[in-house]
């Protein structure tokens, strides 16, 4: 940014970083034509009989749909706020888990040795597979969405956890003990801020994964929530109202993920200014 | 009094007891106030030396002690160290990575502070202490270094090879002033460095060690009055002290050794 | 802190923590069925459990269903792998079709898509048809990204080497940009994979007439609960043996170095 106004001050830009704001610019453009063109050939091909009204809707009634559940429809806000108070849940339990399991993993190199190949594989497995599980041990309702969003959420956290304290050099630890740094010390002015990073971006893979948890879990067991509803609206063939669901909901991640960058770069400022 | 550091008859190893020391029978004393310079192949074991100073390595036998006492860990206020890699927290502005030490140390936060910004203003950084260390050049991050060190006030800086990543430029400039600044205040330093100039131009006395194991072969008195004028750095003296530690750190040294 | 000899944790401790990991998960998974803590509808008996599975692989339904689902795996990857390396490729080639896209991808990445899936049900009907399609929809965005980053972002100074070397357009693309883009993309082939997997499970569970997934939904709603339990292990048993085999096609060789 310095040489930015450095060279403005002189009148003059330099090319590149010209070249590469007009470039982001032009992209937001097309990018916006583009989903915009997406809509309006949606309509259109509905309109013509191109695209099955009755399977796949169309803008113009997804619009009128819109207007319609939030008027009038308690339903609607039942299930915006039932899904929120779920994923709040399971997120609060992903992070109270995976937390301190990341930490232990990362600092104790004996439950590292004896539980990390177990993490990862449990990452790596659908976790769907046990869904009927979730049903037998928490029954219909919130329970499951809270425990299956909980059970994907803490493992992205417990990772990240490990890698965010795995990527502090080892020269940062020599120089805490080197002027008389407490394993506290260390801990409070090396780990936590070394890893906020990773550990920032843990949270954010685990609030991710908890929704498509909780929404996969209410459209498999629950008789509750966002997931629910679009699974009967889609049966009865209210497309309209089913597809107002799914845009608010990835409107949502969409945002959530947006608002959490911005506040990355805010918190870990530091970490922009790290050369390798 | 003054203070006084001593190596007595230092043995240190890595791993196993089964392999070579990798420095033995080093025997060293070290006032305060002086200036001294350590000098000697590449592996020859100076930075294990060092460390062991600091009280960051258990003797194998020996030990190290100041005004009598062991050093048996790291002890800043005593010996405090300033690393090649500069080694700054990228997480923390300046001035708290200054005021690191004086935390460890469990000074408050405001005093602490205060004491780094004014270390901060000694090495010529008042201005950079809002900084990150990563907004800074190679030369001003170990600047900070130097002042994260005696931030603590210690009786002994141990600096291993501070000036090795920077440029020729650099490396001399900002030696010079650094040493300078060392010498008025009267800071003890014991300083590693590869330069031949650099251990004679600054040092009181030259240690110079070599290798396998790692053992001292010589000190050298630099007895040339401060302030040292450049005139020193053409003089005979030095041209004749250069030629001597040359040939000492050759690596024929090395294999006369073993 | 001063320097220890340099030890690894204890052999003994962590066989021992492994040990007792199992001791708790099988032995409190015995003590309820013994002591009838929790309801044998909910936990069956291990051995029945173990019976049951063993049954199971005995019976040619089990072998088809696990087929279905390895079958839908497989091929729900392989078109998203082809048309995602396809696209990734495509909108690399120039820097305003990647900045369009990045963020589009990306979206299309974190977008829940589970919650379209009633949708493939209503256009794709209940059979295979929809749980491939489900599956390639969930894998395609994760490897396209991953393609198009990697290759948009092949770091300048390695361009200039084969600029300063002569290099065709051709070799460039090759040796260079595929070379400097490989970790990416085989890292997105990898989430690709493990999203298809997710995907195919939950579309059998979801809204199926054949699977594993199936087999282990239609168990349970039928309070058939040791053979849900032991289908559901035969799936887990399944699926970690084909992420086992598609982690090891596409690790990236450099990282294998390392190790
Ligand atoms: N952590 C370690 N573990 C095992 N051996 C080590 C370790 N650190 C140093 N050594 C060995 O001890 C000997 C002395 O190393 P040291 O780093 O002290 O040398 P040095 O004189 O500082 O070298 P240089 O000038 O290259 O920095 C070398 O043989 C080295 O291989
Ligand atoms: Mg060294």
């Amino acid at each position: 940014m310095d040489t930015n106004t450095i060279v403005l001050a002189r009148g003059r830009r330099p090319a590149i970083a010209l070249n590469a704001s007009a470039l982001a610019r032009k992209a937001t453009l097309y990018r916006t034509a583009l989903v915009l063109g997406f809509f309006v050939l949606w309509e259109l091909l509905a309109n013509i009989g191109a695209i099955d009204e009755r399977s796949a809707s169309k803008p113009t009634a997804i619009l009128a749909a819109f207007g319609d559940m939030f008027a009038g429809n308690a339903e609607t806000y039942q299930a915006l706020s039932d899904t929120l108070y779920v994923l709040v849940m399971a997120f609060i339990i992903a992070v109270a888990i995976g937390m301190p399991l990341g930490l232990a993993l990362a600092l104790n190199a004996t439950v590292r040795a004896a539980y990390m190949s177990i993490v990862i594989y449990l990452l790596g497995i659908p976790k769907t597979i046990f869904l009927p599980l979730f049903v037998l041990f928490f029954g219909l309702g919130n329970g499951s969405a809270i425990a299956f969003g909980a059970v994907l959420g803490f493992l992205q956290i417990a990772v990240n956890v490990v890698a965010g304290v795995d990527s502090i050099e080892p020269r940062f630890f020599r120089v805490t003990s080197a002027f008389g740094g407490s394993r506290w010390h260390s801990f409070v002015h090396v780990i936590l801020p070394g890893a906020a990073p990773a550990i920032f971006a843990g949270l954010w893979h685990g609030v991710r994964n908890a929704f498509v948890g909780v929404l996969i879990a209410q459209m498999f067991v629950s008789n509750i929530g966002i997931g629910y509803l679009v699974k009967v609206y889609t049966n009865n063939f209210q497309i309209d109202n089913a597809m107002v669901l799914i845009i608010i909901s990835a409107v949502a991640v969409i945002l959530l993920g947006t608002l959490w960058e911005l506040s990355e770069a805010r918190l870990t400022k530091w970490k922009s200014t790290v050369r390798s | 009094m003054t203070s006084h550091l001593n190596v007595d008859n230092l043995e240190i190893r890595y791993g196993d007891t089964a392999v070579e020391p990798a420095i033995t029978g080093i025997n060293l004393e070290i006032m305060q106030g002086e200036f001294v310079t350590v000098i000697g192949p590449s592996g020859c074991g100076k930075s294990t030396l060092l460390h062991a100073m600091g009280g960051m390595l258990a003797p194998a036998s020996g030990g190290i002690y100041l005004d009598g006492t062991e050093l048996t860990r790291p002890d800043p206020r005593q010996a405090a160290f300033v690393f090649q890699d500069y080694s700054l927290f990228p997480w923390k502005k300046v001035v708290d990575n200054v005021a690191m030490g004086l935390r460890f140390a469990g000074e408050d936060k405001k005093t602490a502070l205060e004491k780094a910004a004014a270390e901060l203003a000694f090495v010529g950084l008042g201005d950079k202490a809002d900084k990150y260390p990563g907004e800074l050049s190679g030369g001003m991050q170990q600047r900070v270094a130097v002042a994260r060190a005696l931030a603590l006030k210690p009786k002994f800086l141990l600096m291993d090879e501070p000036f090795g990543a920077l440029d020729e430029q650099t490396r001399r400039s900002l030696g010079q002033e650094l040493t300078k600044i060392l010498h008025d205040a009267g800071q003890s330093v014991v300083l590693i460095t590869h330069s031949l100039e650099e251990a004679i131009f600054w040092a009181d006395r030259i240690i110079v060690m070599k290798a396998g194991p790692g053992e001292v072969s010589k000190e050298i008195i630099v007895d040339e009055p401060w302030p040292r004028s450049l005139e020193f750095m053409t003089s005979e003296r030095f041209e004749n002290l250069r030629a001597e530690l040359f040939h000492r750190i050759q690596p024929t040294t090395v294999s006369e050794a073993k | 802190m001063r320097a220890a000899p340099a030890a690894g944790p204890r052999r003994s401790i962590v066989w021992g923590l492994r040990i007792l990991f199992l001791v708790v998960v099988f032995g409190g998974w015995a003590l309820a069925n013994a002591t009838g803590s929790i309801s044998p509808i909910i936990l069956p008996q291990l051995s029945a459990v173990l019976v049951q599975s063993v049954e199971l692989l005995g019976e040619a339904d089990v072998w088809i269903a696990l087929a279905i689902t390895a079958f839908e795996m497989i091929v729900g990857f392989g078109i998203a792998a082809v048309a995602g390396l396809l696209v990734g490729f495509v909108l690399s080639r120039k820097p305003l079709r990647s900045a369009i896209f990045e963020k589009l991808l990306a979206w299309g990445y974190i977008f829940p898509i589970s919650l379209v899936y009633p949708l493939f049900l209503i256009w794709a009907g209940v059979g295979l048809p929809s749980k491939i399609l489900f599956a390639a929809a969930s894998a395609f965005f994760p490897i396209a990204y991953n393609t198009m980053r990697g290759l948009s972002a092949v770091p300048a100074r390695y361009l200039k080497v084969g600029q300063a070397f002569g290099a065709s357009a051709q070799a460039t693309d090759w040796h260079i940009r595929a070379g400097a883009a490989r970790p990416m993309i085989l890292s997105g082939l990898r989430l690709g994979v493990s999203m298809a997997t997710v995907s195919v499970v939950l579309a059998e569970m979801l809204g199926a007439n054949a699977g594993l997934g199936f087999m282990a939904q239609q168990a349970s709603s039928q309070f058939q609960i040791p053979q849900a339990y032991a289908v559901i292990l035969i799936l887990v048993v399944m699926t970690s043996l084909l992420l086992w085999f598609m982690e090891t096609l596409l690790r990236d060789p450099n990282e294998r170095l390392k190790k």
